[in-house]
């Protein structure tokens, strides 16, 4: 059974997620609003993980070897300036979408394996995943033209 | 100034109370906000009486947000809650202010207005009568908690924030205990170097994400009698 390997790359994703958000909240502190949701969105990515870990732990036992190429990197840090910005959030939003997809995966094993636990973790934490995707998107959409027609 | 229109009537056509708001109501008429209704001096006790909110996907000014994070909703998604007219009453989890009080700084500072001054005083401050009812920043706190930092009524009195200090005469008034206020007009436009006089300098900066309103009601402050 290779649920194991899948909740490992969500647990990974989470983890990778809230240290970016971290990362960007930092680098860009100087958008209040910035620091302040990405520091919030990093401790819900944190809460995530943490949930999950004990799934991945059990799981991890039945599961054989793990296959190649099972991890991504989709964040190499942060940039600078408006432009940077936006691409950051453009990152953010890549892990978001991996994370938001790994839970559709994850939640039909869930099923599949008739774990109510493991559903009822991914029901409450999927929903919170899709409104970060959405607050980046919509953040997105704000920098956009700023950066890309005035600066 | 004798400002025309195209036409060569008055660009301004008011001239009494009454008139500037019979236009100002013109205004949103037809608008999703209309006020057309409200009758000088005053009107019916209720504007819209048949129950039907401007939520149409078609009407409506916007297809609302996530109030936690200001997400902006889609048409479709708005939409598909088939809103026709019906008011949506909106919830979300608690979360604690992004400062709270600490050991450090143990009370609230909440910063708000005077009835005499109007924002930063860029106006308020040139009317000689308005301004001298209110020329300074006071601190207002309750008696437990100057008591406990062994201040009078009067005192000169420091409040800090991890950002800044504000020095003004401490009010001792019926306000809530743990919470200490400053009016937020008083800069240093027309008091250059007076940074110590500028609530605005003690508070975060930060806003609500949807309703963009900047967080002044809530600053972790520390309470000091200046000796």
């Amino acid at each position: 059974m290779h649920l194991g390997h899948y909740l490992g790359l969500l647990h990974r994703s989470q983890t990778c997620l809230a240290d970016a958000f971290r990362e960007v909240a930092s680098a860009h502190g100087d958008e209040p609003d910035i620091r302040a949701l990405c520091t919030r969105l990093a401790a819900q990515c944190d809460a995530h993980a943490s949930q999950l870990a004990p799934f991945a732990a059990r799981y991890a036992a039945e599961a054989p070897d793990e296959p190649d190429r099972l991890h991504s990197t989709l964040f190499t840090g942060t940039r600078g300036g408006g432009l940077g910005l936006l691409r950051d959030l453009h990152d953010l939003y890549l892990m978001a979408a991996e994370c938001d997809v790994s839970w559709t995966v994850v939640g039909q094993a869930a099923r599949g394996v008739r774990d109510e636990d493991l559903l009822r973790v991914v029901l409450r934490c999927e929903g919170e995943t899709a409104v970060q995707l959405k607050w980046l998107r919509t953040r997105i959409r704000q920098a956009a033209p700023q950066a890309l027609v005035v600066a | 100034m004798d400002f025309r229109s195209c036409s060569g009537d008055p660009l301004i056509p008011w001239s009494t109370p009454e008139e500037a708001f019979e236009a100002w109501k013109l205004r949103g008429a037809g608008r999703p906000c209309d006020y057309t209704g409200i009758q000088w001096p005053f009107g019916d006790e209720r504007l819209y009486t048949d129950g039907v909110f401007n939520t149409d996907p078609d009407r409506c000014e916007s297809y609302g947000h996530d109030l936690a994070t200001g997400a902006e909703l889609t048409k479709e998604e708005y939409a598909a809650r088939r809103p026709g007219g019906r008011a949506f009453l909106h919830a979300v989890a608690y979360e604690p202010s992004p400062e709270t009080p600490t050991g450090e700084y143990p009370l609230l500072l909440t910063t708000g207005r005077s009835v005499h001054q109007f924002h930063s005083r860029t106006k308020t401050a040139r009317a000689p009568q308005l301004n001298a009812a209110a020329p300074e920043p006071w601190v207002e706190v309750n008696a437990a908690d100057a008591a406990a930092a062994g201040i009078r009524d009067g005192d000169l009195v420091a409040v800090t924030s991890p950002r800044g200090t504000v020095r003004a005469p401490a009010r001792i008034r019926g306000i809530r205990p743990g919470v200490v206020f400053i009016p937020f007009h008083q800069g240093y436009f027309d008091a250059p170097g007076a940074f110590d006089r500028a609530a605005n300098e003690l508070t975060v900066t930060s806003w609500d994400p949807v309703s963009k309103q900047p967080l002044f009601k809530v600053t972790a402050v520390r309470l000091d009698k200046v000796t």
